[in-house]
This record gives structure tokens, sequence and C-alpha cells, in this order.
């Protein structure tokens, strides 16, 4: 599949995070060659009804990447166990600073929503 | 089985822009001696001077803007001031060129990158284009790597990617517009 | 890979570029077993064969024949070699460094050389409740 423009929806682009999936178990993080993701997270405790003892989950609070720093290698989005990394094929995030290269949750789960206007997707 | 000729000079008869059946041919942009007038094929009234400084993979990818037709390449002079309108119905920007630094940069050569900079006329703005100019991406621990052009020239846009596709490129010319056209 | 005696190191490659080995391709060096080793590859152009050879860095004073006399082609690369493993290659003329400002650190391409950036800078992955080291992090570095 590709977009648009003829570039395969695998490529590249950018690395889009779907939040909910993430359980802060920091993989990408330490499996990160450039050291360029940072995650922070707390637990809390949730009681379902039913349940003999309350479970403990994490809780994401922040979730960044640099995208200056970035090497594109994709090894988060292959280790991830629950997938909550992707590659989404867009490129339009040129920034004016070093710093606004550096991207957290919400720009990174605008870009899970799928390709933007500029990347419709065709079978071709 | 001989490898293609690409990168071993930038003499423009070496590499024919229409390439043959089957076979890619990227024209040499990395080692070009002056800056060249692009039209960017998105946006035609966007017309822009680049002097590319390629300094490793990264200028591959400038060829492929090229070769793809992302940026056509104007023929003709391009001399400062004459081309190189950044917006259309607008004086602001007109005869900007672009230093565009792709590549790695190590403290050994960031001199060189410093002295095309002093020397290039204005108005000018200088682009970052992938990881190892921004920051010195994959090779931010290196010892011989500066860590972001952007500790020699200042930098007016960053281009993401290692490398930053063609459309990455694309974008990155568009922001530049924005940036000089607005600011 | 064939291994070389250092004492004919030299003598090796005149003799294959005698026999037509005159493509000098690539010299570089490597490290194993806390012993750096010196790798050089020449290809016969005619014949398409190559021959890539490998000879043992004098240990006491970390030095090694230099080739650039057979094949000028080397110079660059013992002069790289250098550089980056701290390789004396005696006969070499141009000892410039390539990269590196200042040879008063470690060569860095050694196994025990610190990468002072990766030293420095926290890293993200750190554990709250226990300590891990990040890959190509020494711990206790400053004490080296």
């Amino acid at each position: 599949m590709t977009t648009d423009r003829g570039v395969s929806v695998q490529a590249h682009g950018v690395i889009a995070l779907t939040a909910s999936a993430c359980t802060s178990c920091m993989i990408c993080v330490r499996e990160c060659p450039s050291w360029c993701i940072e995650l922070e997270s707390h637990d809390e405790e949730v009681s379902e009804p039913g349940a003999r003892r309350p479970r403990t989950v994490s809780v994401l609070d922040a979730f960044t990447i640099d995208f200056g720093l970035c090497m594109y290698c994709g090894i988060c989005v292959d280790l991830c166990p629950f997938d909550a990394l992707a590659w989404q094929p867009d490129f339009d995030y040129a920034s004016g600073s070093a710093a606004g290269l550096v991207q957290g949750i919400s720009e990174l789960e605008s870009w899970q929503r799928g390709p933007g206007a500029s990347t419709a997707i065709s079978d071709s | 089985m001989g490898l293609p000729p690409l990168w071993v000079s930038n003499r423009k008869e070496v590499f024919p822009t229409s390439a043959a059946p089957g076979n890619t041919l990227v024209p040499v942009t990395a080692i070009s001696p002056g800056a060249r007038a692009y039209q960017v094929a998105a946006e035609p009234s966007l017309r822009v001077q680049i002097l590319d400084l390629g300094l490793a993979c990264c200028a591959l990818e400038v060829g492929s803007a090229i070769a793809t037709g992302l940026l056509v390449e104007i023929e003709g002079s391009v001399e400062s001031g004459e081309l190189a309108e950044v917006a259309e119905g607008t004086s602001q920007g007109v005869g900007t060129t672009i230093l565009l630094i792709s590549g790695t940069i190590t403290d050994a050569l960031a001199p060189a990158v410093l002295r095309a900079w002093e020397q290039l006329p204005e108005p000018k703005a200088a682009v970052s284009f992938g990881a190892c100019a921004n920051t010195g991406g994959p090779y931010w621990d290196a010892p011989t790597v500066t860590k972001g052009i952007d500790q020699v020239v200042p930098v007016r846009v960053y281009v993401p990617g290692c490398p930053p596709r063609p459309e990455a490129l694309i974008a990155g010319l568009l922001k530049v517009r924005d940036e000089i056209v607005v600011a | 890979m064939r291994g070389i005696d250092p004492v004919f190191w030299v003598d090796e490659f005149s003799r294959l570029q005698a026999q037509g080995y005159l493509f000098f391709d690539f010299l570089t060096a490597y490290e194993r077993e806390g012993e750096i080793e010196v790798i050089a590859r020449v290809v016969n152009p005619k014949s398409k064969e190559s021959e890539l050879l490998v000879t043992k860095v004098d240990a006491d004073h970390n030095s090694v024949t230099s080739i650039s006399g057979v094949y000028p082609g080397a110079v660059w690369h013992e002069r790289e070699t250098a550089e980056m493993f701290g390789v004396n290659f005696i006969g070499l003329g141009d000892k410039r460094p390539l990269l590196r400002r200042s040879m008063l650190a470690r060569p860095p391409m050694l196994k025990s050389s610190v990468l002072a950036t990766r030293m420095l800078k926290p890293w993200p992955g750190q554990p709250s409740n226990r300590k891990q080291q990040p890959i190509g992090v020494v711990e206790d570095w400053l004490q080296k």
C-alpha cells in the first residue's frame, strides 16, 4: 500500500504512539541506540469488582521522542510487545528549532490517527 | 559486476537526467560548485536557490528529490537576488539562498561549513537536513562528530529524518518560506 | 583470510603486487582478546581474485611496518588506523590525524576506551528501583 504520492505506508516517516496500548515497560527506551525516547510513568492500584485484590497498573505520564536524535531504525517499533508504536508516512514536521523536534504524547498520538490529509492511502 | 558511476564526479554529462530503463541514475548535487535554482513541483510559485553541502548519505535524498521531480532544477542564471522568490506576491525573502547542510559534520570539518556559510551572500538561511546535522544523530556518542551544526552556524529550519525522505526536504523548504514570510 | 608473520608483512604485499594484485582495497584494524590485528585487502583486477591478509601488531611497541611504500593508497588508511587504534606504522611518512583534534585521549576505537558522551548523558532507560548499565557504558569509568 502506498500514499497518494507513491510512498509506502510503512515508510519510516514518523513514529506514532497509541498511549492507551503502552504499558510503560521501558523496552523501547532501553533498546533505543540513540537514547532519544524518554518515558515517565507511575503505578496505580485498580480495584475490580469480584477480584480478590487490587491490580497494579502503570500509568503513562510522559512519553517523548526526540526526532532530531532519532536514527529511524525502528527497533522501538519492532520490539514494542503491544504495538503501541507504529510507523506513519508523515514527513511534514520540520521545525524552526531543535527543541521543536522533541514530540510528546499529544503530537505522537495525533500521527496515530492515520496519515494526514497530504498522504491519502491508495492500494497501488 | 560493475558499480553504477554515482558519486565519482559532479560533471553533468556523467549523470543524464533521463535514466536508462530499469536503471535509476541520481544527478549529483552533493558536490555542486555553487548555488542552484530549483522550483518546488508541488508549489510552482516557490522557487529556491540552494547551495547543497552534501556531507554524507543524506545528500542522496536531495538527489532523489530532483530525480523524482519533487524539486525541478531551473535552467539559467542563479545569481543572488535574481531568482529565489520565496513566495509569490511578496518581496520578503527574495533572493534568499538556502545553505542545505545534509550529512555528518565532524569537528574537523565544521570550520569548512562555517566558511561556506560566511562566504554566502545575504540574504541567506541555513537548513539542517537529517539527524546528523540536527544533533549528531546516530553518531551522538562519537568523539569526532559535531553534536549539531547549529553549534557552528545559525540554523533556520531543522528537517528530521535519518535520512529524511525527499518529501521531508520539500516540507522543510515550505517551512523556510513560512519562517521567512511570516517572521 | 590469511595470517602473516609481522616480519613478512610488507614482503607479502610486494609479492602479491608483482603477481598482479594492483588494486589496494582497504586497511584497518580490530581488537580481539586484547590484541590489535591489522587487516588489509588487495585485488587482482584481471583475475578478480582478492587476498585478505592479517597480521598481529607488536604488543610492546604497538607497531607494524607500513605498506604505503608498496601501495601508496594505503597512506590514508594507515593514518586513520593510527589515529583510531593508536597503531604506530613504521615508515609511514604522513602521520597527520584525519578527524581527531587532540591526540591526548585514548584512541577511540579501542574497546577499553570509553565514550565520554555516553558516560555524561543520563540514560533515559535507568530503572528507578535497581541499577542497570546501558550498552557501551562502563561502570566506575572515572576510576579507570
